[in-house]
Parts: C-alpha cells; structure tokens; sequence
C-alpha cells in the first residue's frame, strides 16, 4: 500500500494522456469552480490569447461584461479597440501592467498620461497603442478618453462575477521616472525610445505572484462575489530582450507565469487555474496546436482549449457538436471554425510589433 | 449705401420667417395666412407642412420700420412641402451637384437684384443637439474654445475625428445650396445667415414640434452639449461659404446671453429666432453693407 494507490485515474500520466483522442483528455481536472453560462457575468483580460474567450462566450450564449463599447455616434473603424475585452485596455501582457491599470482605475496611484503626438499630428496614448490604434485629435481629448477608460475599468467590477485573466509576458519596459509599465516598448508602435528614461524590465517570479495578489485583492474589496481565473497564453515570444533567445526566454516566461499563477491559487480561494497552456503546449499535443513559425496557436489549438474550457467549466458541449472531434488532427475539424480563429489571431497580437522584420506597419 | 435703399431678395427654409416676421404681415402673399395651424408649432410656422410655396416668389416693402429694412423685397420662401435645393450624383469620383428646379426658379426671379440674403436649411443639426437618445456623451469644441471643456465620466468623449464626419452630413445641405446659389447669380451679392444658437432651457416650451414625441421619451440633451453642436455647424457652415467669397452672418451678440445661447425673449419654438429676433439680423445686414462700404 502506498499514497499513490487510491489517486484517481487523472493523477498518472499514462491513464490521464494515453488517449488516441486528445479532445477527449480531462485537461481541467482540479478545478476549484465551474460556471453558469445563463447566471454568471464573464469579464475577460490579459495578453491576445484571452480575446478567445470572451468572443466564444459571448457567441455560445454568456453573458460577458462590456463596459467600454463603441458609442453610437462613433463609426467603426478597424482596430478600434472595442468587442475584444470588457473594456478597451486592449492586449494587457504582463502582471504588472495589469494592477497598475486598477490602481489607477481604483484610485490607488494617479491617472497616467502617457501620450505621444504622431507625425500626422494626432495623438496615441503609449498605455494602449493598438487599442486605440486611430489615436486622438487633441492631447485634451486623449486625457479625457484615458479618464473615461478608467471609469469604464472600474466599472467591470461592480458586475463581473468572473474575471478570466490570461497572463502573456514577464519582458516589459519602464518609464523610470514615473514609475509604469508600458505594453509594448515606446518606439515600436508609436512614441520615442528614450534611453535614459525608458529601462527593460523582466519580472521575476515573486513580482509576478506579488502583483496577482495585489491585483486579486483591490478587485476582491470591492467585489467579494468575484472570482479570477487565471491562464497563461501557450503564445511564444516574438522577441526577447534577455542576453539569451527568444525559445529560452519564452519557456522562461511562462514558467514563471505558470508558477506565479500556481502559487496565487494554492493561496486565495476565488482564485483558480485553467490549463490552456499546458492543452497547447504540453508534449501530449507533440506541436500540433502550433503554426508553422511554432509561436502562435492555430485554430485548431484554440477550438480544443475553448471546447475544453466550456465542457470542463460550464459542463457545454463542444462548439459544433456534429463536428469531428477536436484537435485530433488538423484539418478534421471545420476549417472555417479554424480559419474564423486564426485570422482573429493573426490580427490582434500586437506584440508582433517588436519583430520589425514581421512588416508591422 | 444701407440696405433700406435697396431691392434685396430673401431666399430661406424655416429661419427666414423670423427675417420677415419682422417687416410685417407676409403669410398672404405667400398664402399662408388661411392655412390651418400645425397645433405642434407656434403661429409663425402656420401652414408650414401644408402648403407648397414652391418657389414662387413675392415682393414686400416695407415700411416704418423701427430699424433698417430693405426698400423691397423679392422673397422666395420655401416651406415643408417644397423640395430640395440642389441634387448630387457621382460621375466618375466626382460628385456632379446641380440645382433643382425649384432653386432654378428661385434664381430666375432674383435677377437684376444686388443682394440676396440666403437663410437657406439650418436646422440639420436640430434632432440630436435637442434629443437625448444616446448614451452620455461629450466631445471638444471643434474650435478649441476652453470655456466648453470636456464633460468627466460618464460621459464618454467623442474624438472630434467622428463628430466632424456628422457635422459635415450635417451641414452639407446648407453649404451646397447656397454655394449653387451664389454660381447661379455669379453678378450678385449672396449674404448667408447662419440659424441661431439654442435656447439654454427649452424644456419650458410647451410646444415640441416634430419632436414632440422622441423629446418626450429621450428629454433634452443638456445645454452645454446642445451648444457644442449648434457652434460646430454654424462654424461647418461658415468656414465652406467664407471660403468661397460667400459672407455670412451669425446671431448678432446682444441677441445672446452670457453663455452663448439665444436669450428666451427672442425665441421662436425650439430652434428659430422670432421677429425681434429677425428686426436685430436686419440690422446686422445693414452693418454688414456698411462695413463694406
């Protein structure tokens, strides 16, 4: 007799992942809370990963918390930002960026104003350069949008009884003399690199876990009913700062994410895991989930992790039940699912602006 | 030279009743005196929807005017019924405008006549600077002006990148019409006048006009916001005419009170300016020939 004799089935790798049908794994087991697709309020962050899940939530009938919506007076342009989170942060890569965006929204740290002028004389605000990709007419009017945003973040809370944050990055660029994160380093998209103010910053991990507790805290105050899911985005890095590769630091990175995340959810309660990067990247998936550049996630990869998250979470079918399982092979599913997917992917990762050989505008 | 001694023609939509309102009895000429009453509108705007002036103009001269009026004048006044002004069509990229015929019309009687005063459309912008269907909004001034700064959350601020998109729409009646006006009577002086600027409080009107039932489920937009749309047209308005040689006149500043809105007494309804209203832009016409002189 021995401790190991009584775990379930689940608890060894070769009854948990010796499957001839990879959608048919239960990835999701250990998990502290499921959902209600008709009662629970989904409000949706973190790194370009996370878009799926709000876009799949809305689409097979949740109900996702939008506070920050195109006005009606406003003509929809591409890349505006809006229907891609609960508010119009866009892509939020890394721990730090989160909290220092509901410190200000909370009113813990002042309203940052970060805003460069762009040679056609309009103005982008460096917190989120692609989400409001058209920028502002005036420096008046990007405070004003930037003040509203905040509202518009705070308000997710008063709702949200579910926040899925997806953590993306530990690489990140300071501005040292005011002491913030930018999401993506200030010169690639848009803005001036100033050496002697903007510094490369890689979170460890203690800064990650530091920052989900505080973060899981502030929201936590104000809204005790909430509870966090976090994951960690299986996208690779297209560029890293470190002295080493981009490989090393992808698998660095997101080792720490995983840890950070881990320890946040042994500690807090209302805080649960949800293995999106392990279904893409663990060795059971032998590579299969990625494109051909081995970073991104095909459409196939996301088709499995949504169908996993809404069968294991909210105890739904997969998303066309007449389909083909999924993610067995590519190609068996729809590839019109699949093509939906990856030309959503393909469009929203901003990060792709730190490669300049990509053609990023 | 002042206006009162010439013979000036008056082309206009609703805003021009206040200009005549203010010289005296006109409804029979322009047959409107027997007309019924649209009960939504106050009597200036009697038989506005049912009769169709249809461009055919009649000749006032006015007379003891405790002000400067013109010596006579040709007036084409164009209620509800009657149509558009100019047409537009794409040949090529090129949008073709061309005027209708009852503008045509309208032209044809204005000849050998020196100045035309157009109060032509002005009240495109009316519907969403008065009702309030649409989530809380704001945006800055299209001019920069720092006395209407941004309203705070939750209003959401709209980059004047989107509102200047809806003002051009909006003025682009005016600015067409009257620009095919002035390339009709090339010999001819056109002076445009601009509608006034809103009432701060037009909630106490009784009468809400065609709007009456959306102002009834929506309510006003607040003042300030209401403002921020009438400036942005009238400037629209200005800036494409003044650009072409076309002067135009706006509220006269004792008409206005102290921020900017149209005082009460000289009201007519939910947007137009009433006969006293009108007696102040005659004089301000005036002015204008003066200045010129």
């Amino acid at each position: 007799m021995n401790p190991y004799q009584e775990l379930p089935a689940h608890h060894f790798w070769r009854s948990q992942i010796s499957t001839p049908n990879l959608s048919e794994i239960d990835y999701d087991t250990g998990r502290k809370f499921t959902f209600d697709i008709s009662a629970d309020n989904f409000a949706t962050a973190g790194s370009c990963f996370s878009q799926h899940f709000g876009r799949e939530v809305a689409r097979r009938g949740g109900r996702l918390v939008t506070t920050e919506t195109r006005h009606p007076l406003v003509r929809p342009v591409p890349n505006d930002g809006y229907d891609l989170f609960s508010a119009r942060y866009g892509n939020i890569y890394t721990t730090r960026q989160l909290c220092e965006l509901i410190d200000q929204a909370f009113g813990f740290r002042e309203p940052i104003f970060e805003f460069a002028q762009r040679k056609d004389g309009r103005w982008t605000d460096l917190l989120r350069p692609r989400a409001v990709g058209w920028g502002f007419t005036s420096f008046e009017e990007a405070r004003a949008d930037r003040i509203y945003h905040l509202d518009r973040v705070r308000a997710i809370f008063d709702t949200a009884t579910v926040f899925v944050f997806t953590l993306g990055l530990t690489e990140c660029w300071e501005n040292t003399e005011e002491g913030f994160v930018y999401p993506l380093c200030p010169g690639t998209v848009e803005g001036t690199f100033d050496g002697s103010v903007h510094r490369f910053r890689n979170l460890g991990y203690e800064e990650c876990r530091d920052d989900l507790r505080k973060f899981c805290g502030r929201v936590r105050s104000v809204n005790p009913r909430l509870r966090i899911l976090l994951t960690v985005s299986p996208v690779m890095l297209v560029a890293s700062y470190e002295r080493r590769g981009a490989l090393q630091s992808s698998i660095a990175s997101k080792s720490i994410l995983r840890a950070a995340a881990d320890a946040c959810c042994s500690e807090l309660e209302s805080v649960d895991y949800f293995p999106s990067f392990e279904i893409i990247s663990g060795p059971q998936s032998r590579g299969m989930f990625y494109e051909t550049n081995h970073r991104d996630v095909n459409g196939e990869g996301v088709s499995l992790v949504m169908d996993v998250f809404f069968r294991s979470r909210l105890g739904l079918a997969r998303s066309s039940p007449g389909a083909p399982a999924a993610g067995i092979q590519p190609g068996q599913r729809q590839a019109e699912e699949a093509a939906r997917i990856a030309a959503a992917l393909q469009a929203e990762c901003d990060e792709i602006f730190l490669d300049p050989g990509l053609g990023a505008r | 030279m002042g206006i009162s001694d010439l013979r000036v023609g008056l082309i206009g939509h609703s805003h021009a009743v206040c200009l005549l309102d203010a010289l005296g009895d006109w409804r029979d000429r322009a047959g409107l005196s027997t007309a019924a009453q649209d009960q939504r509108y106050g009597e200036a705007f009697r038989g506005w929807f049912d009769v169709d002036t249809g461009g055919d103009a009649f000749t006032l001269a006015p007379q003891r005017t405790t002000f400067p009026a013109p010596a006579e004048l040709v007036t084409c006044v164009l209620t509800a019924k009657v149509g558009e002004m100019t047409t537009t069509r794409n040949v090529g990229k090129v949008n073709e405008v061309r005027i209708t015929p009852v503008l045509e019309k309208c032209v044809q009687q204005f000849r050998n006549i020196g100045l035309v005063v157009s109060v032509l459309h002005g009240n495109e912008a009316a519907s969403i600077g008065l009702v309030d269907n649409h989530p809380p909004y704001d945006f800055a001034p299209l001019d920069d002006d720092d006395a209407l700064p941004l309203a705070p959350p939750p209003f959401q601020p709209i980059d004047r990148i989107y509102i200047s998109r809806w003002v051009d729409s909006f003025a682009r009646r005016a600015i067409l019409a009257v620009t095919a006006l002035q390339r009709s009577l090339p010999s001819t002086r056109v002076v445009h006048v601009l509608p006034p600027p809103p009432l701060e409080d037009p909630a106490r009107l009784v009468r809400r006009e065609l709007l009456e039932n959306l102002l009834a489920e929506h309510g006003f937009v607040r003042p300030l916001l209401r403002l921020k749309w009438s400036l942005a047209y009238r400037a629209r308005v200005r800036t494409a005419l003044e650009a072409q040689g076309i002067q135009v006149i706006g509220a006269p500043r004792a008409a206005l009170t102290a921020s900017g809105f149209l005082r009460e007494d000289l009201g007519e309804g939910l947007t137009h300016g009433n006969g006293h209203y009108g007696a102040m832009l005659w004089e301000a016409l005036d002015g204008l020939l003066g200045a010129a002189k």
